[in-house]
């Protein structure tokens, strides 16, 4: 069970790899309607 | 080194980490497995809640976050909650604050006329957090925002706050208020109830939760070892009350506390791969 997710949440990085650069764009960018800051 | 100074290393170690951001090479593109607003001016890692709205309101199938969250959890289970998240940290420096008489939760529950039905209260309640993680990912899909971070009392704390008082001439708006309203009722019933956020609304709680029956990463009983004296149960932050919880509840913060505790010894941290 553990093998077959660790294969599953492996793969599921490989193929979202492509996301990294949109998720470090989004560090340390604040959304100001998210913290209420006008 | 003791378990509890392993575990405030460990915690103070993940605040510094998420908080690299001041280093270009330290903002990564990175999740964490606790949350923690991305929105910190020094944010060096994404926050997964945070990360997961994002993708979902870009009706994006957020493969990266749930592929890396599943990988942590695997071998973490809910214990980077434990050891890990600054907010759980702080709530567990609030609940040292009731230290000697204990938290006023733990009193209430000695009452016996009380006690049944606080535990039937404690138990509806500890499902609010299913419900607001389903609610977070099906409203950030169909609002394309982050609705969770309209709302979230560790934006406010991390990001918030911080932003103000770097920035003292930005323009707050009512869901700043709101915001600090939150997170002050949050902090407030940490006071009364030993980890209030983690057991009632965290939703990365409900993702991790289900992880510790097969993680790598959890606590073991001897039961030859065991003399049911209680005395885990009673130190647990997250109250657990039955001895077959410990490391396999959704509960489970794996902690460590009930180890620290045990006076025969039965109970253990393991690390185990097979």
């Amino acid at each position: 069970m553990r093998l077959v997710l660790l294969i599953s949440f492996a793969i599921m990085v490989a193929l979202g790899a492509g996301d990294y650069v949109l998720l470090r764009a989004l560090v340390r960018f604040l959304c100001p309607s998210c913290v209420g800051i006008a | 080194m003791r378990l509890r100074s392993k575990r405030l290393l460990a915690q103070v170690a993940a605040f510094a980490a998420c908080n690299m951001g001041f280093v270009a090479a330290t903002e990564t593109g990175l999740v964490v497995p606790f949350m923690y607003c991305h929105g910190c001016p020094l944010a060096s890692f994404a926050c997964p809640i945070g990360a997961l709205q994002h993708f979902l309101g870009k009706h994006m199938a957020p493969l990266f976050v749930v592929g890396l969250l599943g990988l942590a959890f695997l071998v973490l289970g809910r214990g980077a909650c434990g050891w890990l998240c600054p907010f759980g940290a702080l709530q567990d420096a609030l609940m040292a604050l009731a230290r000697g008489k204990g938290p006023p939760s733990a009193r209430l529950l000695e009452k016996p006329r009380l006690r049944s039905a606080l535990l039937r209260v404690d138990k509806i309640a500890r499902s609010m957090k299913f419900i607001v993680l389903a609610t977070t990912l099906i409203s950030s899909f169909i609002l394309l925002g982050s609705t969770f971070c309209w709302f979230c009392p560790i934006g406010a704390l991390f990001a918030g706050i911080p932003y103000k008082l770097a920035n003292p001439g930005a323009k707050l708006g009512l869901p700043f208020y709101i915001h600090l309203f939150i997170l002050a009722l949050v902090l407030i019933s940490a006071l009364f109830v030993p980890r209030a956020w983690c057991r009632y609304i965290c939703p990365l709680g409900a993702i991790s939760g289900p992880f510790n029956r097969i993680s790598i990463v959890g606590v073991e009983l001897d039961e030859e070892r065991c003399i049911a004296c209680g005395a885990c149960l009673r130190a647990c932050p997250m109250g657990l009350t039955a001895l077959s919880d410990i490391g396999k509840s959704v509960e489970c913060l794996l902690c460590g506390r009930c180890v620290e505790a045990c006076p025969q010894g039965a109970l253990r941290m393991r690390m185990a791969v097979s």
